[in-house]
């Protein structure tokens, strides 16, 4: 955690209750909203809470973890959710890259490029759902467009085979102008003119990127892709428009697991506990990738 | 990344544009696809063979979806959404930017016992899963009267604005020189007057951009109000899914994606140059 937090400002040496003052609104807004309800929830999801049996729930401890930890759904939508992140952070990584090194060479037009990679981003999920239901529509433009290439017909977003790749495509066309952004300013840091001594030195533009401009912008990727997995692990709003994680459970994700089962079948406590288990193993795979792919931090990467 | 170095024909160069142009027609053909489509009518919607341009343009989509079509469905409540967002995303940007200002200032500038958990905190907002508080949250709404008002969605929506704005503006705090405080401060400027007299007229960009890129989150959210709403104070967003679920008249709800879409992108692309800070949460511009 402390690995991806900026070093601080130094700080005036002033004392007494002014800092607290000031800070007290947002504490009091962080306490209220999120420390209360997660204690809340967490004692939630050790009892047997289930809609409309209000005041009638029992303590059971650690129960619903086991039953969780248990069950087939909770495994399925595991798998379901680890293809998917690793497909999606594997894929925007690498067009994210690639669209930035492109658009870092100093072509006329890079400008308009950059403005328009980003405009996906900007587009509400509800929105990008609905757009993407529409073209991948059985007699949509996607299949006309297809059919040139005698491909298709499908049914892109309602066949189990290929409804999680076309998730996976919804999710380049919104999330990869993040990756492009961050690699884009990273890539303004690598210094002009070292590229240009690793040229003159005769050095391919291959060698330069993997000797010069990669171990630069690298803590920059980690920030990348480590924002990205814990983004798609997590994901639940594209899902919920698209597919509503059918068709067959194929597109069950975690999250919208534990949505359904507390706001859907209204098992309270079980679904909470799902959420749970979810944000536990957020925070291990984030750790482990700031462990193993390395610091966030670098001298450069005070930008 | 070729080789090709020739002054007269780089061939890197013609590869690299069409690279460009490829993913620019991948990134715009849905946004045309859904533009055009609420400009059509439905028996064009569902033409087979789809019709890119050569179709009959019609306003009527957007008449009816203000409900401005004398015998149109007339039946969507969009503009009352349309109104609802901005009233939310309004009261909890405004709340945001102060509390938040004020916040990131002490959290960059004063040291005090517990700053960095605050921080911390501020941080840990994004590995949580929503669903961990989503019920928590409702039950509260539900005990406290806040649940269907528009109070209680200003709330909730802080949650979206606030650790990402108070982070933000944390580090263009840090960015403000200290000699400008240490002047207004001997000129006897007391604090609150000295941050916004001086410090805040210096990062104003800085500001503006974060509360603007914080207003996207806010805008974009639709999870929040679906599950502590009613359908009166529903935003565009949750609106427009609820609307999926029983509608088929897709002209309509292209016209509507389109005017809930546009602004938006606007405000996007006039602060794209300061969206790197906000992606990163602050974690590489620091």
């Amino acid at each position: 955690m402390t690995a991806i937090a900026p070093a601080w400002g130094r700080p005036l040496s002033r004392t007494g209750w002014l800092p607290y003052l000031l800070v007290a609104p947002v504490v009091l807004m962080l306490g209220g909203l999120l420390v209360w309800p997660w204690v809340v929830g967490l004692w939630t999801s050790m009892t047997s809470l289930r809609i409309g049996h209000w005041g009638q729930e029992q303590f059971i401890g650690l129960s619903n973890y086991i039953d969780v930890l248990g069950s087939h759904a909770f495994w399925q939508s595991l798998r379901v959710t680890g293809l998917f992140a690793v497909l999606c952070v594997a894929s925007e990584m690498s067009l994210g890259l690639g669209l930035a090194l492109l658009l870092n060479r100093k072509l006329p037009g890079r400008n308009i490029f950059r403005t328009l990679f980003i405009i996906p981003f900007m587009v509400p999920t509800v929105v990008c759902g609905l757009i993407w239901r529409q073209l991948l529509e059985v007699r949509g433009v996607a299949n006309y467009l297809l059919s040139f290439i005698g491909l298709g017909p499908a049914s892109w977003l309602s066949s189990s085979d290929s409804a999680l790749a076309s998730l996976l495509l919804i999710d380049i066309w919104q999330t990869t102008p993040q990756v492009v952004i961050l690699v884009f300013a990273a890539l303004q840091i690598v210094p002009k003119d070292v590229l240009e001594a690793a040229r003159i030195d005769g050095a391919t533009a291959w060698q330069t990127f993997w000797r010069v401009t990669f171990p630069i912008i690298r803590p920059y990727l980690v920030v990348a892709m480590l924002i990205r997995t814990i983004e798609l692990l997590q994901v639940l709003d594209i899902v919920m428009v698209a597919t509503q994680g059918g068709p067959a459970n194929a597109t069950m994700v975690l999250h919208l697991h534990a949505y359904r089962e507390t706001f859907i079948s209204g098992f309270l406590g079980y679904g909470t506990a799902v959420a749970y288990v979810l944000g536990f193993i957020v925070v291990l795979v984030s750790i482990a990738i700031v462990r193993w792919i390395g610091g966030t931090q670098s001298d450069e990467a005070r930008a | 990344m070729m080789a090709v170095r020739s002054r007269k024909f780089r061939l890197g160069d013609v590869l690299t544009y069409i690279v460009l142009l490829a993913w620019s027609a991948f990134v715009l053909f849905p946004l045309f696809w859904i533009a055009t489509m609420s400009f059509k009518r439905e028996i064009d919607i569902f033409a087979y063979p789809p019709k890119f341009l050569a179709f009959d343009w019609s306003p009527d989509n957007y008449l009816d979806v203000f409900g401005l079509l004398q015998d149109g469905s007339g039946s969507t409540n969009f503009p009352r959404y349309f109104l609802n967002s901005i009233a939310i995303v309004g009261g909890a940007l405004a709340l945001t930017v102060l509390l938040g200002t004020i916040a990131a200032y002490a959290l960059a500038r004063l040291n005090f016992r517990g700053r960095d958990a605050v921080g911390f905190l501020l941080i840990l907002i994004r590995m949580v899963p929503v669903l961990t508080v989503l019920l928590p949250l409702y039950v509260m709404y539900r005990d406290t009267g806040l649940y269907n008002t528009y109070l209680g969605l200003i709330l909730v929506y802080l949650f979206i604005g606030i650790p990402f704005y108070t982070w933000l503006v944390r580090g263009h705090v840090a960015a403000v020189p200290k000699e400008i405080e240490e002047a207004a401060i001997i000129d006897g400027c007391g604090t609150f007057r000295m941050l916004f007299r001086v410090v805040v007229p210096v990062m104003m960009p800085g500001l503006v951009s974060a509360a603007l890129l914080a207003l996207i989150y806010m805008w974009n959210n639709f999870l929040f109000a679906l599950i502590l709403a009613g359908p009166d104070l529903l935003p565009v967003t949750t609106g427009l899914l609820n609307y999926l679920g029983y509608s088929s008249d897709y002209g309509n709800l292209a016209a509507a994606c389109v005017v809930t879409t546009v602004p938006v992108i606007l405000i996007g692309i006039f602060i794209q140059r300061y969206i790197v800070g906000g992606l990163s949460g602050g974690a590489v511009k620091g």
